[in-house]
């Protein structure tokens, strides 16, 4: 048995809930799918496709725990004990005061998992809000033709100074894509932080740099405008995807279900099949 | 007294130092408890072979072994005692002993070694 393989048994056994992609992110992308793509067009197929993708997102959720279980078992997590939590908090601890991220790292994972993305969230949040928006964000949203058909974003230099309530709606609805962006990315990030930082999770790395690289593309979108009326080809490639707003829930959405897949990929390739009885 | 790499390592307990026991001890130390089909899986035994390592466990006081009914079916749950945590953590503390005095240890009398062809 090599000590890597142990290291493997050990990670799996740990995050042996969180791995279950099909039964979190899955379903949870198939739902942004079915929102984003479908939610600010009125048409009666997408409404169709709507269904269908909530549907399937609840019975695949429902059938997933249920595959788990029958397939791979069941594992009780650990449950960070509060003696020790204490301990790390103690300055009279026998080993003297104990580093601040020793202490971090000997939280619960789930108490990780959700404290890091949301003390990031609020920090980028307020930086989001904070910063000025110097673009003005004009978007044909009409409800009556195809997603695609509405692809095109007019961009204007805002002039004079910036007020709150000047903002025109299609740039709350791009500011609500970047903050998505933002909760989503940072979210990602911490779980690859609560998962030890391994390689195996860098997919969570790459995917919530990818994330929190649009949101902050979003918000210095005007750093890349030229007055003249033109724009850099590269701004003009990703426009769509921090302009509107579905577009983003349906980049979101896409990213959930790529976290699930390997995920469960992750699961599946340490957990195998089981071995069978040799007949002597 | 100063002992060997070797000494310690055959001074290693045995019931730990197993492949498969180990695999199985490490398990659930990462965890409240485990039930068997999980331990099967993530250790590659047979039902057969787990059965046996898990016996000598339980008797060894290391695991705690439970059995409950889910749905009319027996279901065998598995979780590290006190005891096989303490055994767990001594056992790695052992090994990085030994790997500190391997990496130090150098033979006492060189010029006995034959050379090579």
């Amino acid at each position: 048995m090599q000590t890597r393989a142990l290291d493997r048994i050990h990670f799996v056994t740990r995050h042996f809930n969180g791995l279950q992609g099909f039964r979190y992110w899955v379903p949870l992308g198939l739902i942004a799918l079915s929102v984003g793509g479908t939610t600010y067009f009125e048409n009666p197929q997408f409404l169709i496709l709507r269904a269908v993708l909530f549907l399937g997102a609840f019975v695949m959720a429902l059938s997933a725990s249920w595959y788990y279980k029958r397939t791979f078992g069941e594992v009780e997590p650990q449950t960070a004990s509060p003696a020790r939590e204490v301990e790390t908090l103690s300055i009279y601890c026998p080993a003297g005061p104990t580093p601040r991220l020793g202490g971090f790292q000997r939280m619960s994972p789930m108490v990780r998992s959700i404290l890091i993305p949301l003390g990031l969230a609020v920090v980028l949040f307020t930086v989001f809000q904070t910063i000025r928006p110097d673009l003005i964000i004009d978007e044909d949203e009409s409800l009556v033709q195809p997603p695609w058909a509405t692809l095109s974003v007019s961009l204007a230099l805002q002039d004079g100074p910036w007020t709150w309530p000047m903002r025109t709606h299609s740039t709350n609805k791009a500011m609500d894509g970047q903050l998505m962006y933002a909760l989503l990315g940072s979210c990602f990030f911490g779980i690859w932080l609560g998962r030890g930082r391994r390689l195996s999770q860098s997919y969570y790395l790459g995917l919530g740099i990818v994330l929190l690289g649009l949101a902050a593309f979003g918000t210095f979108l005007g750093k890349f405008y030229r007055s003249e009326g033109e724009t850099a080809r590269i701004v003009d490639t990703l426009l769509p995807a921090v302009t509107h707003l579905w577009v983003a829930v349906l980049f979101c959405g896409a990213a959930m279900i790529l976290a699930g897949l390997l995920d469960h990929w992750q699961l599946a390739r340490v957990l195998g099949k089981p071995a069978k009885e040799t007949q002597s | 007294m100063s002992t060997t790499p070797f000494e310690q390592l055959a001074s290693l307990d045995r019931l730990v130092h197993d492949p498969a026991r180990l695999a199985i001890l490490t398990a659930l130390s990462a965890c409240e408890r485990a039930d068997f089909l999980f331990l099967l899986r993530i250790t590659g035994l047979t039902k057969g072979n787990l059965s046996s390592h898990l016996s000598k466990l339980e008797e060894a006081d290391l695991v705690v072994i439970e059995k409950r009914f889910v749905e009319k079916k027996t279901q065998t749950l598995v979780r590290l005692s006190d005891a096989g945590r303490q055994t767990l953590e001594g056992y790695w503390k052992e090994m990085a002993e030994l790997r500190e005095s391997a990496s130090r240890w150098r033979p006492q009398n060189a010029a006995l070694v034959p050379a090579p062809g």
